[in-house]
């Protein structure tokens, strides 16, 4: 019955022609209602909006409107001509020459603009008219375009890798970073196939090929050479340690307003504020779309939709080849009739964890092989967002554009096919930088794949996003179910007090505190902890009262002064949060109010900084997070978490 | 009710501007504010080039020098003009590592709490302009008389969804409030900036209120038949229609051209 009111109401919103972001929102509130307990109320539908506010603490999610916003400040210019005359300079001497030209010029220009319809528009707006003119038969020219305006979502700093990264967090720590090294040789072989299959048809064109001119690709090369720049300082400032994926998308910007409007002046500054204007109006129309997302990802995680995919694989007895095989016939599916971000978002936190800790597939892997199936979601008919982008601007009917990208298609296939059995292709470049084995097996047999844990002083790990399976905090979910499954165990033993991990016992029914009762606690806490450091210098800290959280010391210190990374927040936190977990009664998974903190930063040196040094907040990831981030530590410097009480909200 | 949509229309016009610029700042102050914070780190880390005001400000004279010529400008001014960026970005560089200590090690907390506004107010922009992605598979299968009702009626469900975002948002927005007060404003901050927590919730029910208004509007027009229903706005949609594309294609060079 259930499920009749789900999809009824979902077809009735496609039906009425709502937009994608109701729909994916509906589809969040019915399951929470329809699937949860609670019904009775509004308590589960406030974990869409707790799921929005939850914006405020990704902060890879920050990259995601610089890249946008560089991308349009860039496009708006006239890169795209600069970079079309580059690659027929380059290459377009060769058999097929113009076509492979289109494919460079796709690559590169994705790589600036991020995006692959805005890259199709963009550059097979100039080179369509010019490979037919050139003789090229319409079908490939369409096709070829369209296919390699796609290679965009692979192309750093490639939007759909970001989402990825972010939405699989859950079940594994994905680097940003990592994604966009790893894209690279898939983008560069997927484009390889395409360019061999344009210099075959070039042969049969007699006017495919260019006279070449070193002369031309010097003049060429100049024109280009300030936005080439653009990605060598996205990739050359991530990898070379200067900054996050996130600073990356602001540094990215930055260049492309410099670029744009002051070194080539093809936009007037005064444009500039239209132009951000345009790009947030881009990211509005994704952003409802992506948080909403994440509520029905929560839901997924709560109903254990990853174990339950799980568990029929296993009943299946599926090897890890037919899991992929199957996978990415369901992402082809999915991506053909829904938009790639929205695919991404609802299904890479179910499939990723079955895929990582089920069948030992690298992440990274996994991830790659998910975007290229983005990619060809990007393509396939109905809803091929490329296909239809590749429609109006090559003003060709639907089902001509969908006819001329079979070919293309079927190559790009056939590479995910070998991408998907070959992770050296997504992983060497990784174990190259990292200095590990270039080849990679498939885990044919299920096993667990090793893979590089990343260096805590990176900045991407500063980031909090983490690199490869790296010694992997607990999920909240996951602390949730632990501390479920250990209040139930003590119900089935008849205990009367909750297990707390190692820390003693709180009892059941403990009253939950008011926010003053809390405060003085809290402030008896801090003068009794001040008092036995004063008392016991050196010595071990004193045993807690019963019916508190034990302090948690979390020492951090660095050779130089510097801020705190946030990978070690994260090593950090697991171990605050723990406590926590164990001690928060069972059911009590979302509303919960970490009630009083303390950050307590001793042996400040003078150039240390302590922003905050109490917090108060509803979220224990915020309150964590947003506590440590604001710290810059030094040698000698101990930061210490007091965690002194716990309690469930009424609402 | 002609004239009261009028007025709606006027309000949602002056309402746009009024977004546009918002978000136009903040966009601008978040680019700018976390660039500043990279600039800085990299400014203070011991031992690198990058901290030194000398190397970087010759690093910037040289890149302004290729600017200017880049723009056309070769001439000895031009040499000067890169040597006053050098000089420029020099002293900035040596000045913005001292007047600020502890550099903008809030930035980031901050201009994430900007991306909700941003998102929000994003998200009403994109109402105005219809920018928001739709499945418009099921109103193709409408008769044309019948396919405008349907479609306003997707609007009113879409402003009613919009609304129930918004209680939510009001709801959750002021829990936050209530911390904060009763805090003495200490609590329910964002880390590190002191910002209270529900200046930055507020975009939800601020942003998803100007959504249902838009999606209000809309229906009713579209139920009044003023709106035109079907044709390809998928360019409209994904915020690329009309992009800067060349519109005269530089033609090949022949052989004689490159001789």
């Amino acid at each position: 019955m259930n499920a009749l009111i789900l999809i009824g109401a979902l077809l009735a919103l496609i039906l009425l022609g709502s937009r994608l972001f109701v729909i994916v929102g509906v589809a969040t509130a019915l399951c929470f209602t329809l699937y949860t307990e609670h019904t009775d109320d509004l308590l589960q539908l406030d974990r869409i909006v707790t799921k929005m506010e939850g914006l405020t603490n990704k902060n890879v999610f920050l990259s995601i409107p610089f890249f946008i916003a560089g991308g349009t400040i860039m496009t708006k210019g006239g890169i795209a001509r600069r970079l079309t005359d580059l690659a027929r300079a380059l290459v377009g001497w060769m058999p097929g020459g113009l076509a492979v030209a289109s494919i460079v010029a796709c690559i590169v220009f994705a790589a600036i603009s991020g995006s692959s319809p805005v890259t199709l528009v963009a550059v097979g707006s100039v080179m369509f008219p010019a490979l037919i003119e050139s003789g090229y038969p319409k079908r490939f020219s369409i096709g070829l375009i369209a296919s390699a305006g796609s290679l965009g979502c692979m192309i750093p700093p490639a939007i759909s890798m970001l989402v990825y990264a972010i939405s699989v967090q859950g079940s594994a720590a994905v680097d940003p970073s990592d994604l966009f090294f790893a894209g690279l040789v898939p983008a560069l072989f997927i484009a390889g196939l395409l360019a061999i299959y344009a210099i075959w048809v070039g042969f049969s064109v007699p006017g495919s090929r260019e006279p070449f001119s070193a002369e031309r690709l010097w003049e060429t090369f100049k024109g280009a050479a300030w936005a080439l720049t653009l990605p060598f300082i996205v990739l050359g400032g991530i990898y070379g340690g200067v900054f996050t994926p996130t600073e990356a998308g602001a540094m990215a910007f930055a260049a492309a307003v410099l670029i744009a409007c002051g070194i080539h002046g093809d936009v007037p500054w005064r444009q500039i504020p239209a132009l951000l204007v345009e790009a947030t109006t881009l990211i509005g129309s994704l952003i409802l779309i992506i948080i909403l997302a994440f509520g029905l990802n929560d839901f997924l995680a709560e109903i254990d939709a990853p174990g339950v995919i799980r568990a029929w694989v296993e009943g299946a007895n599926l090897s890890a080849w037919q899991f992929m095989l199957l996978v990415n016939v369901i992402l082809i599916v999915l991506g053909a009739l829904m938009d790639s971000i929205s695919a991404t978002l609802v299904f890479a936190p179910i499939l990723a964890p079955v895929a990582i800790q089920h069948y030992g597939i690298d992440p990274i892997h996994f991830g790659i092989v998910f975007v290229v199936n983005m990619e060809i979601g990007y393509l396939a008919p109905p809803v091929a967002t490329n296909l239809f982008v590749a429609a109006a601007v090559f003003r060709q009917p639907f089902a001509e554009v969908a006819r001329a990208i079979m070919p293309t298609l079927g190559i790009i296939c056939g590479a995910l096919v070998v991408l998907m059995y070959v992770p050296s292709l997504s992983l060497a470049p990784l174990h190259w930088r990292d200095g590990g084995d270039l080849w990679v097996e498939f885990p044919w047999n299920g096993k667990a794949v090793a893979t590089s844990a990343p260096s805590t002083d990176s900045p991407a790990a500063a980031d909090g996003s983490g690199a490869g399976s790296a010694p992997k905090p607990m999920t909240m979910e996951e602390m949730m179910k632990k501390a479920q499954a250990a209040s139930a165990a003590a119900d089935q033993t008849g205990s009367d007090a909750r297990p707390t991990g190692d820390k003693g016992t709180v009892p059941i029914d403990a009253k939950p505190l008011t926010m003053e009762q809390m405060m003085l606690k809290a402030e008896d806490k801090v003068a009794q902890d001040e008092a036995n450091d004063a008392a016991k210098a050196g010595a071990a800290p004193p045993a807690p009262a019963k019916g508190q959280l034990t302090p948690v010391p979390v020492v951090f210190q660095g050779p130089t002064l510097d801020e705190l990374p946030l990978r070690a927040i994260i090593l950090g936190r697991t171990e605050a949060l723990q406590d926590c977990a164990d001690q928060r009664p069972a059911g009590h998974d979302a509303g919960g109010t970490l009630a009083l903190d303390w950050l307590i930063v001793k042996g400040v040196p003078e150039k240390a900084h302590v922003v905050s040094d109490t917090l108060h907040d509803k979220s224990l990831e915020t309150c964590f997070l947003g506590v440590f981030s604001t710290v810059r530590y030094g040698p000698g410097v101990t930061v210490e978490v007091k965690t002194a009480a716990w309690t469930i909200s009424a609402r | 009710m002609t004239a009261l949509l009028a007025l709606l229309s006027r309000f949602d016009e002056a309402l746009f501007q009024v977004e546009r610029a918002v978000v136009a700042t903040m966009l601008g102050c978040m680019g700018g504010i976390v660039f500043l914070d990279v600039c800085y780190r990299v400014s203070t880390r011991t031992g690198s080039l990058l901290a030194n005001p000398l190397f970087v400000g010759g690093v910037a004279a040289i890149v302004g020098v290729l600017a200017l010529r880049t723009r056309g400008d070769s001439s000895p001014a031009g040499l000067a003009k890169g040597a006053g960026i050098g000089v420029a970005v020099g002293l900035g560089q040596f000045a913005f590592v001292r007047l600020l200590p502890n550099g903008l090690v809030w930035s980031q907390t901050f201009a994430l709490a900007l991306t909700l506004w941003l998102g929000l107010v994003g998200a009403s922009l994109a109402a105005h302009d219809g920018r928001h992605l739709a499945l418009d598979v099921g109103t193709k299968l409408w008769p044309k008389d019948v396919a405008p009702k349907m479609v306003a009626i997707g609007h009113f469900v879409t402003a009613a969804f919009c609304l129930l975002l918004c209680y939510l948002g009001v709801r959750s927005t002021a829990e936050h409030y209530e911390l904060w007060q009763a805090t003495d404003h200490a609590g329910a901050t964002l880390s590190g900036t002191g910002i209270p927590t529900w200046f930055a919730t507020l975009a939800i029910p601020y942003g998803t209120l100007a959504l249902a208004f838009r999606f209000k509007l809309e229906g009713i027009r579209t139920w009044r038949g003023e709106v035109e229903i079907g044709g390809d706005d998928t360019l409209k949609q994904l915020g690329i229609a009309g992009s800067s594309a060349p519109s005269t294609f530089p033609p090949a060079p022949t052989e004689s051209t490159l001789r």
